[in-house]
């Protein structure tokens, strides 16, 4: 118990204090004790300990858990509970245990700001992975490549060293040396260069993550719980970059080992020149330079593979990568536009959504702001049902006496401090009854539905809903009139009113909805021009509200922050406590942001890298066909033809190669992709050119030259 | 007749000091029905001149004549692909051609008929010797020997009279040589052709009706038949 209470009582740690409980459904605290019903399980507990005082805790004493207090008697057996659970698992614990959840039971986690630093974290190391895997992929192919040529170019000295007795295992160590050598020096200047690029990569990585914690959580349901920040400090290790140039050592050095077996091999230079069959089938060579370039795209086998499988893949990543950045946008539009944002008002803690006192001034200020588009307010008074008007005219419920003064009078409020609430609401499903719930189960008179309870209060009497169990309590039927005494804890007064709507309640209490406008006129609320004092006559104990863009969230909490109302746990000039429902919104919101803001800044980067690829890889290909260039032009082909002969079967290539690509990613994902289509076009475009500058820098050369050049 | 004449052509590489002289002020003439030889060593200049004689490139100062029409006045392209043919010390075929598209593709070039070209093309293979059942097969599927048969094949092709040949037997055992050198005999005495052929092979020394040796930068007669 608190240090408080301990010392009121007079007790302390080791004492023994006898308690009884009510535990029996449908007692409340007040019911248990002047009612008699309660308390009926008594035993000694032993205080073990004192809380410091706290204001809202220090008549409270905490008992454990006992099997031998029967809870099933009550709907909610537990105020509180608290489940601990790993990190990362709030998301599937919610998805797993909401369905299970009663109606109006709210489950939300508090990861004490867990998630925050995750998510950017996550999405980081995706982006890494993804762009570790391409340096990777690429990097192997750097190396094969650098192990192709430094092989390839240098197999007439290799044959020459072998010509000269020297052995296979001299010439291995030849090339082992050579490329050890140069791939030694090409790490040195590579760990050189990344210690400087790390730097920047990390300052990038420390953006994307400390832009996550950029979103604005003034009057946010996020600040209920506690969030961390995040303390970047990344750096490279050196082992890092040690066993990053012993494997690129490795792998050039095994890389030219493999060309070199490959080029000394039994057989090899056979195989390596002519991999396809010895015979086919002659065809006319009538067409020009498109035939000569259908053959050569039909024999090519890998030549030819190697320029279709790259446009395919390249197509593919393109379109996959606007697709990509154009879904999370679509997606953000798409949650900004169909989000809808609540909010109430509630205690300094942040804990109640009722029993609040809330001026009409404020509800007032909520109208002007003109960024919602729901309103709902309930205020709250008790009553005792009286009677009923049937066909033969007003049928009391019991004998009721009204005193008018004197302590009599005293005890009468008393009790009807103690009866179930009288409800004034424009909304139903604003109510602290049915705030949470998604569901109510209610009936109405021919003529009505909920939307009364906002109407104006017709001439005739007030109209209102009661529970399902009150109508059959009392033998109610819908359209009976009914006459209530209801008082707002200082006075009482009595009504009729007319039952329209029923309801399943969701608590234990007979509560009765009546239409706000019964409470205040509802048109003053709205009014701009209606003056606060008139305003503050009115209060309500339950305040919420629906912006009518979420969009104008920003909008509306710098409105609140102008207007000079308070924060949870923040005080300001106006001490009523606005509090926004948007935690999952803005989470959602911020983790959309921050992967548009990578991809943002990321994928150009590839759509550049992608299509200077399909500048260069053309380049280099026609490049190493420049001796057969150099043929056609020394038989007589001229400049045109010579060039078409070869353009041709790099448009062939890569337009398939293109063409196949787009038809397999849009057969998987069957969407339009505009950005897409123009980069894929622009790939082709892009492999055209480098294949047209190739070819003008081959034809511009002298024919006698490149025939003389070695290769 | 006359077909091709040389007259005071010069060429050089580099500049500045480095400058170097491969041809100088050469003068030589090539007729119709004859082969030639060229001689000299490595780097005297044989290359050159043979690719100013194919239309590869134009002299820096004097003329190459063909049927007395300066080089540089005619449509190089036109003179490669009509009047001379070049046979080559490593064959230059098209990897991924047939034999049989090899020898066509002159023809191609020359806009001839499909049918006529393969005509051609097959009478061409028979008249270098080249049997039938290696007309589909693709160039590296064959020995140098008849890739080179191949190579002149398709030299015949557009029946063009001056055939030109640098080290045509270099990469040639003596065997694959010697029918390559009596083939080029037989284009020249019995087909009329010019037939220039550079050359360190001594068969086709004794083979030829003229020898021209190179050397300095000169061109100078050596040995008329």
């Amino acid at each position: 118990m608190s240090q408080g209470l301990a010392k009121r009582l007079n007790v302390g740690i080791g004492d023994t204090i006898r308690l009884s409980m009510a535990v029996s459904g449908g007692c409340s605290k007040n019911e248990s004790y002047w009612g008699g019903s309660g308390f009926d399980y008594t035993d000694s507990y032993t205080i073990v300990g004192l809380s410091i005082d706290q204001t809202e805790l220090i008549n409270d004493v905490y008992i454990p858990k006992s099997d031998s207090v029967d809870l099933s008697a009550n709907k909610f057996s537990f105020n509180l509970g608290q489940a601990v659970l790993d990190n990362d698992m709030a998301d599937s614990f919610v998805s797993d245990i909401t369905p299970m959840l009663p109606d109006r039971v709210r489950l939300t986690v508090y990861d004490q700001g867990y998630s925050a630093v995750a998510r950017p974290l996550k999405d980081v190391l995706r982006v890494i992975l993804i762009v570790t895997v391409i340096s990777v992929a690429a990097g192997i192919a750097v190396i094969a490549l650098f192990g192709y040529m430094f092989v390839y170019r240098q197999r007439n000295s290799a044959k020459t060293m072998r010509k000269l007795g020297a052995s296979k295992r001299d010439v291995y160590v030849y090339f082992l040396f050579g490329s050890g050598c140069i791939s030694l020096i090409a790490i040195a200047v590579g760990i050189f260069t990344s210690r400087f690029v790390s730097d920047k990569c990390m300052e990038l990585v420390g953006e994307i993550v400390s832009n996550y914690s950029l979103t604005n959580l003034m009057y946010s349901n996020s600040n209920l719980s506690m969030t961390k920040a995040i303390a970047m400090n990344l750096e490279f290790k050196t082992s890092t970059y040690i066993i990053t140039g012993v494997a690129v050592l490795l792998l050039t050095v095994i890389s030219c080992c493999i060309f070199a077996a490959l080029s000394f091999g039994t057989h090899a230079h056979r195989r390596k020149a002519y991999p396809f069959s010895i015979k086919a089938r002659s065809s006319s060579l009538d067409g020009g330079s498109l035939k000569y370039a259908w053959l050569s795209v039909k024999r090519g086998l890998v030549r030819s593979i190697i320029p279709f499988a790259v446009s395919v893949c390249a197509v593919i990543l393109l379109l996959q990568l606007t697709h990509t950045a154009q879904l999370y946008k679509a997606k953000l539009d798409d949650i900004n536009n169909s989000t809808v944002i609540k909010g109430h008002f509630t205690d300094i803690k942040g804990k109640q959504i009722d029993g609040l006192t809330v001026f009409g001034y404020v509800v007032n200020d909520l109208y002007k702001s003109g960024l919602l588009s729901e309103i709902s307010m309930s205020k709250t008074d008790w009553y005792i049902y009286i009677g009923k008007y049937g066909d033969t005219g007003f049928e009391p419920a019991a004998e009721t006496s009204i005193p008018t003064s004197g302590f009599s009078y005293e005890t009468f409020m008393n009790m009807l401090r103690q009866q179930s609430w009288f409800i004034y609401t424009n909304d139903l499903y604003s109510v602290p009854e049915f705030y949470y719930s998604s569901d109510i189960s209610t009936q109405f008179l021919d003529g009505y539905d909920s939307s009364f309870l906002a109407d104006k209060v017709a001439d005739s009497l007030p109209c209102c809903m009661v529970s399902t169990d009150f109508m059959e309590l009392n033998d109610i039927k819908l359209g009976d009139t009914i006459t209530i005494v209801k008082t707002n804890g200082r006075h009482y007064s009595v009504h009729d009113l007319k039952v329209v709507g029923s309801y399943v309640k969701a608590g234990k209490e007979n509560n009765i909805y009546c239409q706000l406008d019964f409470y205040v006129p509802t048109d003053i609320l709205s009014d701009p021009n209606t003056s606060s004092n008139w305003l503050r006559t009115f209060t309500f104990n339950c305040v919420s509200f629906t912006l009518n863009d979420s969009n104008n969230l920003t909008a509306f909490k710098d409105y609140l922050a102008d207007s000079g109302y308070s924060e949870v746990n923040n005080i300001r000039k106006i001490r009523c406590f606005p509090v926004l429902e948007d935690h999952n919104f803005l989470t959602t919101q911020s983790s959309m942001i921050q992967r548009i803001w990578y991809v943002d800044h990321t994928f150009p980067v590839v759509y550049v890298a992608v299509e200077l690829l399909a500048c260069l890889i053309p380049f280099i290909l026609v490049k190493l066909r420049k001796r057969e260039i150099a043929v056609m032009r020394s038989l007589g082909a001229s400049r045109v033809t010579s060039f078409f002969s070869m353009f041709f079967e790099q448009a062939m290539l890569c337009i398939a190669g293109s063409a196949a690509g787009f038809a397999v990613w849009l057969y998987v994902n069957r969407v339009q992709n505009r950005l897409g289509m123009m980069l894929a076009v622009m790939f082709a475009i892009c492999w055209l050119a480098g294949s047209s500058v190739s070819l003008w820098n081959i034809i511009g050369s002298g024919v006698r030259s490149i025939l003389k050049a070695e290769e | 007749m006359e077909i091709l004449k040389v007259s005071d052509v010069c060429y050089s590489y580099g500049r500045g000091p480095e400058r170097k002289n491969v041809l100088n002020n050469v003068n030589a003439s090539f007729e119709q029905g004859k082969l030639y030889a060229v001689i000299g060593k490595s780097g005297s200049g044989k290359s050159t001149l043979f690719s100013l004689m194919a239309g590869l490139d134009i002299p820096q100062s004097g003329q190459i004549l063909f049927e007395g029409t300066p080089t540089e006045k005619l449509n190089l392209d036109v003179y490669r692909r009509e009047c001379v043919a070049q046979v080559f010390q490593d064959f230059c075929l098209f990897p991924l051609l047939t034999v049989l598209e090899n020898i066509m593709y002159p023809m191609e070039l020359c806009n001839v008929a499909k049918d006529k070209a393969k005509q051609d093309a097959i009478e061409l293979a028979k008249l270098v010797s080249l049997p039938e059942s290696l007309l589909d097969r693709y160039p590296g599927r064959i020995s140098g020997g008849e890739q080179q048969r191949v190579a002149i094949a398709r030299a015949l092709a557009m029946d063009r009279r001056l055939i030109i040949a640098d080290e045509p037997t270099g990469n040639l055992d003596s065997e694959n040589s010697s029918i390559i050198i009596s083939l080029l005999l037989k284009l020249a005495h019995e087909h009329n052709k010019c037939v220039i052929i550079a050359t360190h092979d001594l068969s086709v020394m004794e083979s030829a009706d003229v020898i021209y040796k190179i050397a300095d930068g000169k061109l100078s007669l050596m040995q008329p038949k």
